[in-house]
C-alpha cells in the first residue's frame, strides 16, 4: 500500500509542478513531522494548489511511515459578504487504519479566496487526536477561527 | 366434471387476484411512483470510465442563466425530462453525476426520492439548480447541508449546490461510524473506538452561480473533480483492504 500510495502523492506533486509550470504559482504549506499522537513525530499536513484566478486547493495529512488509527482532512473556501460568511467549496476525506489521505480540490473564484485545511491525526485508537491548521495562499488562514468561521486569522 | 369445474372456478379466482394486485400497484405507483427497488443501479466500475455518466433532469427545452441544453450537451451531460426515464437509464449504466433542475424535484414522487437517496449514498454527485440548499438537504435524506456556522444567504433561482459524500468499508464499521455522528450536522466529528478494518469516508458541497461563463467552467470543473475523486476514495479503500487482509 505505501508504494502504491507514495506512487500516488507523487503523481498528485507532479500534477502540482505541472499545473505551477502553466500557471506560475503552485504554492504549498507543509507541516512536516508533526506529532500523530501515540506514534510520534511521524505526521504531516498541509495545504498545496494554484491560484490562476480560480483558486485550487487540496488539503494533505497523515504519517510519513506509519498507519495512523485516524486520519481526517477537510479543506474549506469561505467568502464572507457584509459580514455574513458562507462556505463556497469544502472538501473531506478520512480513513481509519491508513497511512495518509488527500482531499479532492477545493475551487473558488471569490475575490477573497482562500483555502484553509484542518488535519486531525490519530495514532492510535486509545489517544485523543492532535489537529493542525494550514492554508493557500501560505499562512494566509492557517488557524481555526478561518476553518470554522471564515473569520480571518 | 366437477374437477373441471372447481379448476375453472381456480383459474377465475388468480385471474381476480392477478387484476386486483395490477390495479393495487398501478393506484400506488400514481401515489408513490414507481418503486425505487424496481429500478436498481448497477455497481460502479472500479476505474473512472473515459465518458462518466452524467445526467440531467428537468424541463426541456431549458434554459437557466448561462446553463443551456447546448451547454450540458457540449459538456457530455445526457437529458431527462423525467425520473423514470432517467432511472431506467441508470439500470444499464451506473450513474456518476446528476444535475437537477429545481423545478424536477417539484415533480418528484417518494419513490424517484428513494432512489435519488439511494444513488446519493453510492457516491453520486448531486447538483441542483435553482433551489435553496435548506431545501436540498431533505430532499437527500440530511438534516442540513449549512454548518451551524454558516451565515444563511438564501440562493436565488441563478445558483447551484453541488454535494456528495461516498463511504468505503466494511458494513458494520459503517455502521458504527454512522452512529458515531453526521458530518452533514455536527460541527466536530470524533473518531469512534473499534473500528479493525479500514474505512475510507469523503464528501464534499460547494455553491456557485450560473450566470458568468466562468461560473459555468467552474462548475462543470467541480463536477468532474467531484465525480473522479469518488472514485479515488473506492481505489484507495480497495488498495488498503489488500493490504490488511495480506498482512
Amino acid at each position: 500500500m505505501r508504494s502504491a500510495s507514495l506512487r500516488r502523492l507523487t503523481g498528485i506533486w507532479v500534477a502540482f509542478l505541472i499545473a505551477g509550470i502553466t500557471s506560475g504559482t503552485v504554492r504549498a504549506e507543509m507541516l512536516w513531522y508533526v506529532y500523530a499522537p501515540g506514534i510520534g513525530y511521524v505526521g504531516k499536513a498541509g495545504t498545496t494548489g494554484w491560484d490562476n484566478g480560480i483558486l485550487h486547493a487540496y488539503g494533505i495529512g497523515g504519517s510519513m511511515s506509519t498507519p495512523l488509527y485516524y486520519v481526517y482532512v477537510e479543506t474549506r473556501i469561505w467568502h464572507c459578504y457584509m459580514g455574513t460568511c458562507q462556505i463556497q467549496d469544502r472538501k473531506w476525506n478520512s480513513c481509519f487504519s491508513c497511512t495518509h489521505v488527500s482531499t479532492n480540490e477545493v475551487a473558488s473564484g471569490v475575490y477573497d479566496r482562500k483555502a484553509g485545511t484542518r488535519t486531525v491525526l490519530q495514532g492510535l485508537m486509545s489517544v485523543p487526536p492532535a489537529e493542525y491548521y494550514t492554508s493557500l495562499p501560505d499562512y494566509s488562514a492557517s488557524c481555526a477561527s478561518y476553518y470554522w468561521y471564515g473569520r480571518i486569522c | 366434471m366437477i374437477r373441471h369445474a372447481f379448476s375453472g372456478r381456480m383459474k377465475g379466482g388468480v385471474g381476480f387476484l392477478f387484476v386486483g394486485v395490477l390495479v393495487g400497484l398501478g393506484v400506488l405507483g400514481l401515489r408513490e411512483g414507481v418503486p425505487a427497488a424496481l429500478t436498481p443501479s448497477p455497481a460502479h466500475a472500479a476505474a473512472l470510465p473515459r465518458e462518466p455518466f452524467m445526467a440531467f433532469v428537468g424541463p426541456l427545452p431549458f434554459a437557466r442563466g448561462l446553463l443551456t441544453m447546448e451547454t450540458l450537451r457540449a459538456e457530455g451531460v445526457a437529458w431527462f425530462s423525467g425520473w423514470v426515464p432517467l432511472r431506467l437509464a441508470a439500470m444499464g449504466r451506473p450513474l456518476d453525476g446528476v444535475i437537477v433542475d429545481g423545478e424536477a424535484l417539484r415533480w418528484m414522487r417518494p419513490e424517484d426520492q428513494k432512489w435519488l437517496q439511494a444513488r446519493f449514498r453510492e457516491g453520486v454527485v448531486i447538483v441542483v439548480l435553482g433551489v435553496d440548499q435548506d431545501e436540498v438537504a431533505p430532499v437527500l435524506g440530511l438534516k442540513r447541508l449549512r454548518l451551524p456556522e454558516e451565515g444563511v444567504i438564501p440562493m436565488g433561482s441563478l445558483e447551484y449546490v453541488m454535494v456528495y459524500e461516498v463511504m468505503e468499508g466494511d458494513p458494520r464499521d459503517i455502521a458504527i461510524v454512522r452512529e458515531a455522528g453526521h458530518f452533514w450536522e455536527s460541527r466536530e466529528f470524533q473518531a469512534p473506538a473499534g473500528i479493525a478494518r479500514p474505512l475510507y469516508h469523503g464528501g464534499g458541497k460547494a455553491i456557485g452561480r450560473l450566470d458568468s461563463e466562468g461560473e459555468l467552467r467552474l462548475l462543470f470543473h467541480r463536477l468532474q473533480m467531484a465525480i473522479q475523486g469518488v472514485y479515488e476514495i473506492r481505489a484507495q479503500y480497495q488498495e488498503a483492504l489488500r493490504t490488511f487482509e495480506g498482512r
